[in-house]
């Protein structure tokens, strides 16, 4: 199997992709792989690129150069909810959930990518509701939640369009230590229904043991890739963040 | 729909039908069927601005476009009304292709603004087209009278008409509110970033809302011509306020909103002209203007969003 | 020589679009909505000259001071009343809001003065000036001079007092602005103040030489949309030349297609630019 990994495509392939914005060059000719079934998390400092490159990955900015292939697919340039049909989802940053609508309507809409009717896909959200451990609040509206629950609701809701790689944008952020520990629960639970996970995170605690591999970037360029041991051990790595606690 | 739903839609539909033979005054006909006709344009302003929240200032563009279709057609080449009709529905919906496909990845505002620019072109340039009878408008020529020729010489028939144009209107709303299409709307609404992020074509979803928003409109227009046997620019292209007023008063977003709206506005225009208006001074107009300020100050989500905060509030004490 | 007049009489047409324009792309940019109704104020203030001629005979000229306090006012208070209600809340409810106030301000003005067409007759500034072959017809000629001045006066207020740049703070950064001890209530009604204030000005010029009644406001909000969208925002000397671009194009229209094709040219160009340009001919992508 791993001597096959080489010459197959991993499930996603960002190749020299570069996007500037101006003057500035937020993500320099950066390249990354992620194998179908990894975590991979994605780190480095405030400014380093990481959320452009998300964004660039799932759609939202058109890299100036560079190619992104997702299940063999190129799919820079392409529309994001062309991106979100071929299997690739996203959650954001500063969470966006329908505040209107309730848990279960925003997790109904993310379940009719896959069939507009309404009776399987409201099963199916509940279903998913039910394995992200939403059901206390199913009713609820989204306005009425909290940053942790409304967070879950996004990650449910991204579930819901059967996602073969979900982006994780710092869903950590803003939880506290009990919610994070039931964050990283959920994450390793989406693992095994065989979802590949790439995760942008500042909280290193969390990040690195869950992690088969972690990318560093600082200022727009990759500076080191490796198991979590190695990067947590590299001197530029360690310089990047120099300043700034983990 | 509960049972009990469907059994308050029977009787009020039953009531619609017996109406016309209770109440035999013209007058009265006539303002059920401008609550019909009311209902039908506020509805389609609703699926377009309400649900999908892409806010139309110009509806009375698809209005003009449809009911203008049917009489150049008919006044000029003698081509029945039901026909015009259908003409006037593909007019109006590729003029709405023709907004949309350019204008929806606009702002919202920069769009809104873009519609009343477009109402207002075709309201200029119709009214100096000579073959569409210019600023003085077309007569319609007395071909026949009867359902073939969609032209009537009692109000009940147009009556019918109207309650089926607006059951229409209610349906389709109806189906958009309980299927994907409902859900995918509001979240345009709301969020578009969210839904691109869910896999729906934007673009695509709010084509589909102008497409019934026109298609609803243009049969208005139609009906509107043959109810009045005359056509104008002033008739048919300045309307757009009156039909948000309508939606809004009665709930914005809502499926009985427009319904509700109508049931309210035109009977208390009707009784405020009848008061108010002999001086000239257009007093009613001046409570248009003040309800539509009032309304969405106060309570944006109209009577349907009082009802609904009620209701709400009710379910919480009781908890 | 006719084409040189037709070009001047856009030029000073321009001009007052200019100033309703500043004072809409005011409003838009540092609250970040889109009054609907600014034009419709400036018929009110047409009709307070109007009033003010009529009842106390006093010349337009005169009145314009005490007018311009009032629209100053009558923005404050527009603003706390039903303004204010609005922010925060969706954009839809903002534009209906002041799409609301047309109707209302419209009907009121029809209620209270009736449909009629007035002019102001024989005012102090009236005539013609003749510079060659090429007669100017004075009302135009000081509207513009009016506009211009007072859109240096707004453009001095904003870059060179301490209010002024608490308003350009608060323009970029709404949330920021409290930050550093603006009072972001206080800055959007100051921008309403001015805002109804300059197209009062506008409004009270217009009265020399304009008719007037409730509609009035129309043609001239759409062509101040038009123009913002010309201009883009944020700049009050771009606003001005897309005011004057506007006239000229609206009065070469006029002339070579039709009267009544002007506006049609005008609309069109919106739509073009706004597709084509989003964010205007000067100003910064918003």
């Amino acid at each position: 199997m791993s001597d096959k990994e080489d010459f197959k495509m991993s499930l996603l392939e960002v190749k020299n992709v570069t996007k500037k914005f101006g003057g500035l060059t937020a993500v320099n000719s950066v390249s990354l792989s992620v194998n179908e079934g990894q975590i991979v998390g994605l780190i480095g400092p405030n400014g380093a690129g990481k959320t452009t490159l998300f964004n660039c990955i799932a759609g939202l900015f058109c890299p100036n150069s560079g190619e992104i292939f997702f299940n063999n697919f190129k799919i820079n340039g392409k529309q994001p909810h062309e991106i979100c049909e071929k299997g690739l989802v996203r959650t954001f940053q500063i969470v966006k959930i329908l505040n209107k609508l309730t848990v279960l309507d925003n997790v109904i809409v993310g379940a009719f990518l896959r069939s507009k009717n309404v009776k399987s896909a409201k099963k199916k959200a509940e279903k998913i509701i039910d394995f992200c451990s939403l059901s206390h609040v199913k009713h609820a509206k989204g306005s009425e939640l909290t940053v942790g629950i409304k967070k879950r609701v996004e990650v449910a809701r991204a579930l819901a369009t059967d996602p073969k790689l979900i982006l994780f944008d710092e869903v950590m952020a803003g939880l506290n230590p009990k919610e994070g520990k039931e964050a990283v629960r959920l994450i390793y639970k989406i693992r095994e229904l065989g979802i590949t996970i790439l995760m942008v995170e500042h909280v290193m605690e969390i990040i690195m043991p869950i992690s088969d591999k972690i990318v560093v970037l600082e200022l727009g360029k990759k500076i080191m890739e490796g198991s979590s041991e190695e990067v947590s051990k590299n001197e530029k790595v360690i310089n990047a963040y120099l300043g700034v606690k983990s | 729909m509960s049972k009990k739903a469907i059994f308050v839609w029977v009787i009020f539909l039953s009531m619609l039908l017996i109406f016309p033979f209770l109440i035999e005054a013209p007058y009265i006909m006539h303002i059920a069927i401008m609550i019909f006709f009311y209902t039908t344009l506020g509805a389609s302003w609703n699926i377009l601005s309400g649900y999908a929240g892409q806010l139309n200032l110009g509806q009375s563009v698809f209005l003009g476009v449809g009911g203008y279709t049917t009489a150049i057609l008919l006044v000029r080449f003698g081509i029945n009304p039901w026909i015009g009709m259908i003409a006037g529905v593909i007019a109006a919906v590729s003029l709405s292709w023709m907004i949309g496909f350019p204008c929806f990845r606009l702002q919202g505002r920069y769009f809104a603004i873009a519609t009343m620019a477009i109402v207002q072109i075709v309201y200029l340039v119709i009214g100096r087209w000579q073959f569409a009878g210019g600023a003085r408008g077309l007569s319609y020529p007395l071909v026949g009278w009867g359902l073939k020729n969609f032209a009537f010489r009692e109000k009940f028939p147009y009556y019918y008409i109207a309650m089926v144009f607006m059951l229409i209107a209610i349906c389709l709303t109806y189906y958009i509110e309980k299927s994907h299409l409902g859900y995918y709307f509001k979240t345009i609404r709301e969020d578009k970033d969210v839904a691109s992020a869910m896999g729906i074509n934007v673009l695509k979803y709010k084509m589909i809302a102008i497409t019934f928003s026109s298609f609803l409109s243009s049969i208005c227009g139609t009906f509107y011509g043959q109810y009045l046997l005359f056509i104008d620019p002033d008739t048919m292209f300045l309307l757009s306020v009156p039909i948000m007023l309508v939606t809004m008063i009665g709930g914005f977003g809502f499926l009985l909103g427009p319904l509700i709206g109508a049931a309210v506005l035109i009977p208390t225009q009707e009784v405020a002209r009848i008061f108010w208006s002999g001086s000239g001074r257009a007093i009613d107009q001046l409570i248009y203007g003040s309800l539509i300020v009032i309304i969405v100050v106060l309570q944006p989500r109209g009577l349907m969003g009082i009802y609904d905060s009620l209701r709400n509030n009710i379910i919480k004490l009781l908890k | 020589m006719i084409l040189i007049q037709v070009i001047l009489s856009g030029i000073s047409a321009g001009f007052v679009y200019g100033l309703i324009t500043i004072g809409l792309s005011l409003i838009w940019g540092i609250m970040d909505m889109v009054n609907f109704a600014h034009a419709s104020f400036m018929m009110l203030s047409m009709y307070f000259a109007y009033i003010a001629w009529e009842n106390f005979s006093l010349d337009p000229m005169i009145s314009l001071y005490l007018i311009i306090i009032i629209m100053f006012l009558i923005g404050n208070f527009v603003y706390r009343v039903v303004i204010k209600r609005t922010i925060g809340g969706e954009v839809v409810t903002q534009i209906l809001c002041t799409f609301g106030l047309v109707v209302f301000l419209e009907n009121m003005a029809q209620f209270l003065w009736s449909a009629n067409y007035q002019m102001i007759r024989d005012p102090l500034v009236s005539g013609n000036i003749a510079l060659g072959e090429v007669y100017l017809q004075k009302p135009q000629v000081v509207a513009a001079i009016a506009c211009l001045l007072t859109a240096g006066l707004i453009w001095a207020f904003i870059h060179k007092t301490k209010l002024g740049w608490a308003l350009q703070a608060t323009a970029q950064n709404k949330q920021a602005a409290p930050l550093i001890g603006i009072n972001v209530d206080k800055m959007f009604s100051l921008a309403w103040g001015i805002g109804l204030a300059s197209v009062g000005v506008a409004g009270v010029f217009l009265a020399n030489y304009y008719y007037i009644f409730p509609q009035v406001g129309q043609t001239f909000q759409l062509l101040a949309l038009v123009s913002v969208a010309l201009g883009g925002f944020g700049s009050i000397p771009g606003a001005l030349i897309a005011g004057l671009m506007i006239g000229v194009i609206e009065a070469l229209s006029g002339f070579f297609i039709a009267p009544a094709y002007k506006y049609v040219v005008v609309f069109s160009i919106y739509i073009f630019v706004v597709l084509v340009r989003p964010q205007g001919l000067f100003g910064t992508h918003h």
